[in-house]
């Protein structure tokens, strides 16, 4: 994993002024994506012109990125995104300030295409316009979490137009989803797995849902 | 390729500062790339670490002596003897007291693990400077670690906009 600089880089005699920018930028890079928080990772891009490449560094090497709790707007969180292309795990969920012009953003990061679970639950500042741009980009989509927010139908129509290979939908008090929009849903070839719990669906729909789709698993325990 | 020593396999490390140290190869393996040179049949009877000096080379040897996974002097499993959790346990007090080194050292040591490729040591070494930045202002960050700061005032003005959550 040692770059080339690591390799033709002499390691000066340990008597001299410790610096911690006599590290190669890959193992700086390294070094960074180690720490805990986006918090911290922010910080460290703040140091010098050279820590923020590093951070961008450490960025574009992870898989999963976790936005739980922090308090990250539009801006900040597509940026993120953006710097981590490949990236295949995103959660973005209660406590970002995220609005559709942050999903809008996003949905032109280069890792979009290859994503393939999203959750946004609990995202009260979100609606179908920014989720819809978002779900017609995430073609490998498999998981979404999409729990505790404002979504419709239309959202669903999307997901079935865009998700071929979505195996799980997380609805959990999506109150203004309708039969219609979880019919058209369960069309999803790979679908195994629903979560309606709290939904203002009938039971009687539910059932019509399993007649289309008898293997489907549908829950309402979170 | 190797000499053997009490019924073990050796192999000599030899840093550019023409030192030389015999090493047993399950010790020198607990480093991949050096596992990888031995497996690939790349290892003569010396292997010329090119950019680590004697004394981080010696260090580094010293923490793959403690982790590689043991077999006593006796030749029984140390497992058999030791349980595994109070052994996790001593590696973590021992590998504590191993980190307590200027700052220079550190720095050599966080390179000779990404070069040689020795995942445990690289973690422990990094995390000593995670640490340092974790929880810390910017401020402390950069006179902890003496980085420059090379942002205009109107760049770090612009990133600490951007960045203005993590500021707060």
């Amino acid at each position: 994993m040692a770059g080339d600089d690591a390799r033709t880089g002499e390691v000066a005699p340990a008597e001299e002024e410790p610096h911690v920018e006599r590290l190669p930028a890959d193992i700086l890079a390294h070094v960074l994506s180690l720490l805990p928080s986006f918090h911290d990772l922010s910080m460290a891009g703040a140091v010098s012109r050279r820590w923020r490449r590093a951070v961008g560094r450490s960025l574009a090497t992870r898989r999963r990125l976790s936005l739980a709790g922090q308090r990250t707007g539009d801006e900040s969180t597509a940026r993120l995104v953006r710097a981590a292309v490949n990236l295949r795990d995103l959660d973005i969920c209660w406590g970002c300030h995220i609005t559709d012009q942050g999903l809008l953003d996003i949905s032109s990061a280069a890792c979009i295409g290859n994503l393939t679970s999203v959750s946004l639950w609990g995202l009260a500042g979100i609606t179908d316009k920014g989720v819809v741009h978002l779900v017609s980009r995430a073609r490998s989509l498999q998981h979404l979490n999409i729990g505790g927010t404002f979504i419709t139908d239309e959202l669903l129509y999307a997901v079935a137009d865009s998700c071929a290979n979505l195996k799980s939908i997380i609805l959990w008090s999506c109150r203004h989803v309708t039969e219609a929009g979880l019919v058209a849903l369960v069309k999803c070839p790979e679908l195994e797995c629903i979560n309606v719990d709290g939904m203002r669906v009938s039971p009687e729909s539910f059932a019509g849902l399993q007649s289309i789709s008898p293997a489907l698993r549908i829950r309402s325990i979170p | 390729m190797a000499t053997r020593e009490a019924g073990k396999k050796m192999i000599m490390l030899k840093s550019p500062d023409g030192m030389e140290f015999e090493v047993e190869e399950a010790v020198a393996m607990e480093s991949q790339t050096i596992r990888k040179m031995i497996e690939d049949d790349c290892a003569d009877t010396a292997i010329l670490i090119p950019n680590i000096n004697s004394k981080i080379l010696s260090r580094v040897i010293e923490y793959c002596n403690k982790h590689v996974p043991t077999t006593g002097a006796t030749g029984a499993a140390a497992s058999d003897t030791v349980a595994p959790a109070a052994l996790a346990e001593d590696l973590k007090i021992w590998d504590a007291e191993f980190i307590k080194v200027n700052r220079a050292t550190r720095f050599n040591l966080i390179q000779a693990a990404s070069y040689l490729n020795i995942k445990g040591l690289l973690d422990l070494t990094s995390q000593t400077t995670i640490d340092t930045i974790s929880d810390n202002s910017l401020e402390e960050i950069r006179s902890f670690l003496s980085t420059k700061n090379d942002y205009l005032p109107e760049e770090e003005q612009t990133i600490r906009r951007e960045n203005q959550w993590a500021f707060q």
